[in-house]
């Protein structure tokens, strides 16, 4: 099944360093908040944030590690890393195998096709991944 | 038949085809806009400079000198497409850019250079009328500062907003709703969230002589699409609102969209336009 490879590859990735969150209700932070999905069980409230995330990717090619809740502009403008960039990557795949929704399949090629910035990549076995939903449709 | 002048200037993007298709219509339905800006935008390489803008000018000229034409914009391909894709319409429309006589269509025909909306100029020429309604055909992003001024332009957009907003919206239509879809509203400073006039959709035409194509040239079919295709029914939906108020504009009633609700869309992969472009065959 391809979730469970989705799976699979998200247990691979390095666990995240604690982050101080401050107990800040207004904070979202990218890291935890993709750490905090879990695959196929997504909420309703989770895929608008990840719409959310993939229109940033759309428009700005950037994604930064916290963002403002409510108005969602960048409260930190460090870019987010590689393995952030994975994880996002894999959720990606995920919501789009849950809802079947061509908006993020659009996201994921445009992603894949790494032409979104030079400091991320697509790993090859998660390319592989990706490749196989592809050849499902 | 005699025309009826409407208060309208459209604002004609010299290089875009659905300026040729919305003059067309009008022309063919009776309709004559009170004015043509006919623009050559220069928008397109994201210059800004005046340096760059010099470049970009010379450039042509210089194609220009040493071949004796202009440079090539639309070759033989893709006008056989054209062909193919009008099949099903009433008429075709002669999408030769270059050979368009725009006196045709309006007694006030205007040539202008210009950046884009941002340019100065273009937005001083286009604030001298505000009580009039504009146009829009292409030439990007339309500044808040326009709008500020209460200018009311015109856009019809492919997709019925709020649910299809943004680009692709012919595809993105289809994936969403089914059929293509088109809606009609002032414009304003954010993208298709402005004041709904109309909507209308239209079942999708399928074109099986095009199928041996799709493998190898499914990005000239789908540029061909937008071209000559999509026009047809913008310009169609176009007409429709003006009829409604048989020509006066100053009648067109507008309603609000709900904020916050409905979809943007983004432009479309090319393997994602590969697939949608299979609704065509």
């Amino acid at each position: 099944m391809l979730i469970d490879k989705i799976q699979r590859y998200l247990d691979l990735l390095a666990p995240s360093e604690n982050v101080n969150e401050n107990g800040d209700c207004t904070l979202l932070r990218t890291q935890s908040f993709f750490e905090s999905l879990h695959l196929t069980q997504y909420s309703k409230e989770q895929i608008k944030y990840i719409e959310i995330f993939a229109k940033k990717i759309e428009v700005s090619k950037k994604i930064f590690i916290a963002y403002d809740i409510q108005s969602f502009s960048p409260r930190d403008e460090t870019q987010i890393n590689n393995t952030v960039f994975c994880r996002m990557f894999c959720h990606l795949m995920g919501v789009y195998v849950y809802t079947k929704d061509y908006k993020f399949l659009n996201t994921l090629l445009k992603m894949s096709s790494n032409i979104l910035t030079t400091s991320w990549y697509t790993p090859l076995s998660l390319k592989l991944i990706f490749e196989e939903l592809i050849e499902d449709e | 038949m005699n025309k009826k002048d409407i208060n309208l200037i459209v604002i004609a993007d010299r290089n875009c085809t659905t300026s040729m298709f919305y003059l067309e219509y009008l022309h063919r339905y009776g309709y004559r806009p009170w004015k043509i800006y006919v623009c050559n935008f220069l928008y397109r390489p994201s210059l800004s400079s005046r340096k760059e803008k010099l470049v970009y000018l010379l450039s042509h000229k210089l194609y220009k000198k040493m071949t004796g034409k202009s440079p090539p914009s639309r070759n033989e391909f893709q006008f056989e497409l054209y062909d193919e894709l009008q099949s099903s319409f009433d008429f075709k429309a002669n999408l030769d850019l270059a050979a368009v006589n725009y006196n045709l269509y309006s007694d006030s025909v205007e040539t202008i250079t210009a950046w884009n909306y941002k340019d100065p100029d273009f937005q001083k020429l286009l604030l001298k009328d505000t009580t009039t309604h504009y146009l829009y055909t292409n030439g990007g992003i339309i500044p808040q500062e326009l709008f500020d001024q209460k200018i009311k332009i015109l856009h019809v957009h492919p997709g019925i907003v709020p649910g299809v907003k943004g680009s692709d919206g012919l595809l993105w239509s289809l994936i969403e709703r089914g059929k293509i879809g088109y809606s009609c509203f002032y414009m304003n400073a954010g993208i298709d969230t402005g004041d709904v006039i109309h909507q209308e959709e239209f079942k999708n035409n399928k074109f099986p002589n095009l199928r041996p194509l799709y493998n190898n040239y499914s990005q000239e079919v789908y540029a061909a699409l937008l071209a000559s295709y999509d026009p047809h029914f913008r310009a169609r939906v176009l007409i429709n609102v003006i009829n409604k108020v048989s020509g006066n504009l100053s009648l067109l009633k507008a309603h609000k969209q709900e904020v916050g609700v409905g979809r943007e869309f983004f432009s479309m992969h090319p393997l994602l336009v590969k697939k949608c472009l299979l609704n065509f065959f």
